[in-house]
C-alpha cells in the first residue's frame, strides 16, 4: 500500500504538485486522468522515489520515504513503471532485457530468470523477436516489451505513464490487451492517460487531476456519471459535448471529422451512430448551409453534438446567424435524402432575438 | 571478407598520393618564371622588391637604408630563394657567410659583394659571473688561436666557396672531463657556421667550440637547436654558450655577453644570376625534389626520426589522455548529485581547453610554466597534448551520454538500479559504440595538431621538414612529402580503430552465447 500525503514539488518556482493526497490499496486500478501539464508525470516519478517532493511524505508499505535508513533500491524493485518512450535498453536483446535486472537485482539464476522472461514474452506475445534488439521492434512489441520488463520483477504496484499515447491505433490495442490481463489478474496499477474509454473500463477508481493536486477522485461509475465539481464535470463534459464553432469558409474540415470521430469512440458509439454524426455534419452543415451562406461577408455558425448515455440518444443543433435560410428545403435533394435517412426529428426555427437566428436540431439513437 | 575492401582502399590511397605529387611537381617545374628585374649593384636596390628571413635583423637594415622598397618576410632561405626564382620579389638580404653557402648549391642565383652593413659574429654567454668567467677563457684562447694562425685554417676550411672539406665531424662525445662540463647550443641551420649534415652538427663555429673545449679541458654536451631556443636557453641558464651566424647588437648585448668576434661580415644582397632557364620537365622535378629530400646526406632518415617523435607524442598523449578523460568523466557522473562543484570544475577545464589554441597553450607551458626546469621539450608536448585530449575526451563523453537517452536511465533506476549500475551496465556500453566515430576523428586530430611542436623545437615530421626545406633548399617537394606522410599516418590509424571497433559488434552476440549455461526449453 502506499500513501501520499500532503504533497508539494516546486522548480525554480514553478509549481508542479501542490498539497496531493493519494491513497493506493492492493488491488486498485487508479485511472489519473486530466489536462496535460499538470503534474501527473511528476506525480508518478514521485511514487517511485525517483523525484523528492519539497515537502509532504511518500509513504511506502508503512515506512517514510526518505527516512533513516531508507533502502530506496529495495523500494524501487517493489514498485514498476512503464513509460511513453518505452526505453528499453538498447544494447542489449529483448530477453536480456528482461533476463538482466532479474539476475542483477532479484538474484534469480540465469536459468530461473530465461525461464521466467520466456514466460513473460509468451504472455505479452513478443517471445518471437526475443532475440532482436529493441530498435527492429515495431513501438507496439516495444511497449510489450517494457510491461514484460516491470512485471516480471514482480512489483507490488504498476505506474503506467501514458502508455499507449505513441502507439497507432492497431498497437494501442495490443498494448489495451496487456494491460486489461494485468488489471484481470488482479494487479494494482496506477495508470496515467487520456483513453477515457479505456481507463473506464478497466479501473476501479478514478483522479481527476488538474490544477496539481487531486481535484476530485472516486468510483469509476460515479466519477463519470456524476462528477460534484465544476472542473471536473467541465472535463467529463467534453466527452459527452462536442462543440464545433466555424466563422470562416477555410476551416480545418479533415479537424472536425477526426473530433466526431473522437468522441464516436470515446463513448464507444456505434458506426451507424458515428456514422449518422459525420452525416449530420457533412451533409446538413457543410453541404448546405455552408455552401449557401460561405457567400456572406462574416458568418458565425456553431455545431454541437450531445450525448444522453442514459437514454441513448445523440441530440444535434446547427445555429448560425445573418438572414433566415432553412437548409431543409433547400435544392439539394441527394443531400436531403441522405440526411432524413439517417437523422429523426429534423427542425428549423428562425429566433429574431438572438444572436444566432438560424436553429436546426434533430436526433438520433445513440447505441453503443 | 574484409580483404577485397583493403585492396581497393589501398589503391584508393596510391592513386590519391600520385595524384598530388604529380598536380605540385607541377607546380615545382613551372615556378621558375621570372618577372623579376636585374640588379648589378647595391645602389639600384632601392625601390624594388626585397625578401626578409623572419625573425633577422635585415628588417631593420631593408626599411633605412632602401626606403623606397617594398618588403616581404619568408621563413625560411628556401622560401625566400623559390620566391626569387619565381619572380615575386627581386633580391633578399642574408650574412654574407650564409650567401656564399647559398650560392655554392645554386647557379641560378648570386650575391652581390657590396656589404650593406658591417656585422661581428661570435659566441654568447650568460650574463652571470658563471658566464663571464667562461667568455674569458674563450676570449684567452680565441686570441691564441689566431695568433698561431688556426683561426685562418679553420676559416679556409669551412668559409671558402665550395665545398671540400665540409664533411668533418667533430667528436665531442670523446672530449674527457678535466676542468668541468659545458654545455653548447647551436643554430641548426646556419651553414656553414653551424648546420645538420647526415644527421651529425658540424661547421665552423662548431669545430671552433670543439677545440676550445679540447684545449681547456672541457667535457661538452653539444645540441643542434632553433635560434629562438638559443638565446632563450642561454639566457636562463639551459646552456653555456650559444654559436650559430650570431651578430652583436647593443639590445643583445644587454642580455648576453658576446665573445670576441670568430668572423667579420655583413649583409649581402642575393640576386638571380642572368642565366638562361633550363628545365627539367615534369618527371625530372620529381626524380630531382625526391632526391634532395629524402635521398641526400640520408635526410629520409631525419624524416624517420621524425615521424617516430610524431607518432611517440600522439600515442602517448591519445593514451593518457583517453584514461585520465575518462577517469574523471566517471567521477563526475559518480559526484552528479553529490558535488556538483566538481562537475562544474570539468566544465571549466573542457571550456579552457576548446578555447586556447594548442600554438599559445604549447608555447605557455615551455617559456612559462616549466620555463625554469630542464625538461626537454618532448615532454613538454606530451604533458600539454595529454592535457588538451583529456578535456576532448571529457567532452565527447559528455555530448554522446547525453544523446544516448535519458529515459534508459529513469527505466534502470526505476528497476531498483543504482546509478553507477545504470551508467555502467546500459549508458556506458551504448556511449563507447557511438563514440567510436568520433573518438577516431579526435585521435587523427590530435596527430595533426602535433605538427606546431616544432614552436618549442621538438623535431617531430613537421619540423623536420622545415629542416630538409631549409637545407636542400627546396620548398615544395619536402612539404608535400610531409603532407602525404601526415595521410598515411592518418589512415593507418582510421584501419587501427576500426579493427578495434569490429570487438566492439554487437552482431557477434549470438544467442548461444547470450544464453550459456541455460537449459533451453
Amino acid at each position: 500500500m502506499i500513501e501520499l500525503k500532503g504533497i508539494c514539488k516546486t522548480k525554480k518556482d514553478a509549481t508542479v504538485l501542490h498539497n496531493v493526497n493519494l491513497t493506493i490499496n492492493d488491488g486498485d486500478v487508479i485511472a489519473i486522468l486530466g489536462p496535460s501539464g499538470m503534474g501527473r508525470t511528476a506525480l508518478l516519478t514521485t511514487i517511485l522515489t525517483l523525484e523528492k517532493p519539497t515537502s509532504g511524505e511518500v509513504i511506502i508499505d508503512g515506512k517514510i520515504v526518505g527516512s533513516k535508513g531508507f533502502d530506496y533500491y529495495d523500494a524501487r524493485k517493489k514498485i514498476g513503471m512503464v513509460f511513453q518512450d518505452f526505453n528499453l535498453f538498447k544494447n542489449i536483446t529483448v530477453i536480456e532485457n528482461i533476463m538482466q535486472p532479474l539476475v542483477d537485482l532479484m538474484g534469480l539464476s540465469k536459468q530461473e530468470a530465461y525461464e521466467r522472461a520466456c514466460d513473460w514474452l509468451r504472455r505479452v506475445g513478443v517471445m518471437g523477436k526475443a532475440f532482436e534488439y529493441p530498435d527492429d521492434l515495431s513501438d507496439g512489441e516495444k511497449q510489450r516489451v517494457a510491461i514484460a520488463r516491470t512485471v516480471a520483477m514482480d512489483p507490488e504496484v504498476i505506474l503506467l505513464d501514458n502508455p499507449t499515447s505513441r502507439l497507432d491505433p492497431i498497437m494501442k490495442k495490443e498494448v489495451h490487451n496487456v494491460i486489461r490481463d494485468l488489471a484481470k489478474n488482479g494487479s494494482t496499477l496506477v495508470l496515467v492517460t487520456n483513453e477515457i474509454r479505456f481507463a473506464r473500463e478497466i479501473s476501479n477508481r478514478v483522479v481527476y487531476f488538474d490544477e496539481h493536486t487531486v481535484y476530485e477522485e472516486g468510483q469509476t461509475s460515479k466519477m463519470f456519471e456524476s462528477p460534484k465539481r465544476d472542473k471536473t464535470r467541465q472535463f467529463f463534459k467534453q466527452f459527452k459535448l462536442l462543440n464545433i464553432e466555424i466563422d470562416n469558409i477555410d476551416f480545418d474540415f479533415i479537424g472536425v471529422s477526426s473530433r466526431i470521430d473522437v468522441f464516436a469512440e470515446n463513448l464507444n458509439l456505434s458506426p451507424k451512430t458515428a456514422n449518422s454524426m459525420h452525416v449530420a455534419f457533412e451533409e446538413l452543415v457543410d453541404q448546405i448551409v455552408l455552401s449557401t451562406i460561405k457567400e456572406r461577408e462574416n458568418f458565425k455558425l456553431k455545431t454541437t453534438f450531445e450525448c444522453d448515455e442514459k437514454n441513448g440518444v445523440i441530440y444535434f443543433t446547427c445555429k448560425y446567424d445573418g438572414e433566415e435560410f432553412n437548409p431543409l428545403i433547400s435544392d439539394d435533394d441527394l443531400a436531403l435524402m441522405i440526411i432524413n435517412h439517417s437523422l429523426n426529428h429534423l427542425n428549423f426555427e428562425y429566433v429574431s432575438d438572438s444572436d444566432y437566428k438560424n436553429v436546426v436540431t434533430a436526433q438520433f439513437s445513440a447505441k453503443k | 571478407m574484409q580483404k577485397t575492401r583493403l585492396k581497393n582502399r589501398i589503391k584508393q590511397m596510391l592513386a590519391l598520393s600520385i595524384a598530388i605529387l604529380v598536380v605540385l611537381s607541377m607546380f615545382t617545374a613551372c615556378s621558375a618564371q621570372s618577372s623579376t628585374t636585374v640588379i648589378n649593384n647595391v645602389k639600384d636596390i632601392n625601390g624594388k622588391r626585397i625578401g626578409i628571413l623572419v625573425g633577422t635583423l635585415f628588417e631593420d637594415t631593408a626599411y633605412e637604408d632602401f626606403p623606397s622598397s617594398s618588403i616581404t618576410f619568408y621563413n625560411t632561405y628556401a622560401d625566400l630563394i623559390q620566391a626569387l626564382k619565381s619572380g615575386k620579389i627581386d633580391t633578399f638580404l642574408c650574412d654574407d657567410a650564409t650567401a656564399r653557402a647559398l650560392c655554392d648549391l645554386d647557379y641560378k642565383i648570386s650575391f652581390l659583394p657590396q656589404l650593406i652593413t658591417n656585422e661581428k659574429y661570435g659566441p654568447i654567454f650568460r650574463r652571470s659571473e658563471g658566464g663571464e668567467k667562461l667568455c674569458e677563457k674563450f676570449n684567452r684562447f680565441i686570441y691564441n688561436y689566431s695568433e698561431r694562425g688556426d683561426l685562418s685554417l679553420l676559416q679556409g676550411k669551412w668559409l671558402n666557396a665550395g665545398k671540400s672539406g665540409r664533411d668533418t665531424f667533430y667528436k665531442f662525445q670523446d672530449l674527457p672531463d678535466v676542468n668541468g662540463k659545458i654545455r653548447i647550443a647551436a643554430v641548426n641551420d646556419t651553414e656553414p657556421f653551424s648546420f645538420v649534415s647526415f644527421g651529425l652538427l658540424t661547421g665552423y663555429e662548431v669545430g671552433l667550440m670543439y677545440d676550445f673545449c679540447k684545449e681547456f679541458g672541457f667535457a661538452a654536451e653539444i645540441v643542434s637547436t632553433d635560434i629562438d631556443d638559443v638565446f632563450s636557453g642561454v639566457s636562463v641558464g639551459k646552456y653555456d654558450i650559444g654559436v650559430g651566424l650570431l651578430s652583436y647588437t647593443d639590445e643583445r648585448n644587454e642580455r648576453f655577453i658576446f665573445a670576441t668576434p670568430d668572423y667579420e661580415g655583413g649583409a649581402v644582397a642575393v640576386v638571380l644570376t642572368t642565366v638562361a632557364e633550363e628545365s627539367n620537365g615534369f618527371f625530372g622535378s620529381i626524380v630531382n625534389g625526391f632526391d634532395k629530400t629524402f635521398v641526400r646526406e640520408g635526410r629520409w632518415q631525419m624524416f624517420l626520426d621524425g615521424i617516430g617523435v610524431t607518432l611517440l607524442i600522439s600515442c602517448v598523449s591519445a593514451i593518457l589522455g583517453t584514461i585520465i578523460g575518462f577517469a574523471l568523466y566517471t567521477l563526475g557522473v559518480y559526484f552528479r548529485n553529490k558535488n556538483k562543484a566538481f562537475l562544474k570544475f570539468l566544465d571549466l577545464y573542457v571550456l579552457f581547453v576548446k578555447r586556447m589554441p594548442i600554438v599559445v597553450f604549447l608555447m605557455i607551458s615551455y617559456y612559462a610554466v616549466f620555463g625554469n626546469t630542464n625538461i626537454s621539450g618532448l615532454v613538454i608536448s606530451i604533458i600539454a597534448f595529454t592535457f588538451t585530449f583529456a578535456a576532448t575526451v571529457i567532452d565527447l563523453f559528455h555530448s554522446t551520454v547525453s544523446k544516448v537517452d535519458n529515459g534508459q536511465f529513469k527505466a534502470a533506476l526505476s528497476l531498483g538500479y543504482t546509478e553507477m549500475q545504470a551508467y555502467n551496465k546500459f549508458l556506458l556500453p551504448q556511449a563507447t559504440k557511438a563514440i567510436a566515430n568520433d573518438y577516431k576523428e579526435s585521435i587523427i586530430g590530435l596527430v595533426q595538431a602535433t605538427s606546431v611542436v616544432g614552436y618549442i623545437s621538438v623535431e617531430d615530421l613537421t619540423k623536420i621538414s622545415d629542416l630538409v626545406r631549409s637545407r636542400s633548399y627546396e620548398s615544395v617537394f619536402p612539404l608535400v612529402a610531409t603532407a602525404l606522410i601526415y595521410f598515411f599516418i592518418a589512415w593507418i590509424l582510421t584501419l587501427i580503430i576500426r579493427n578495434i571497433e569490429f570487438v566492439f559488434d554487437e552482431k557477434k552476440r549470438t544467442p548461444d552465447k547470450i544464453l550459456k549455461g541455460v537449459d533451453k526449453r
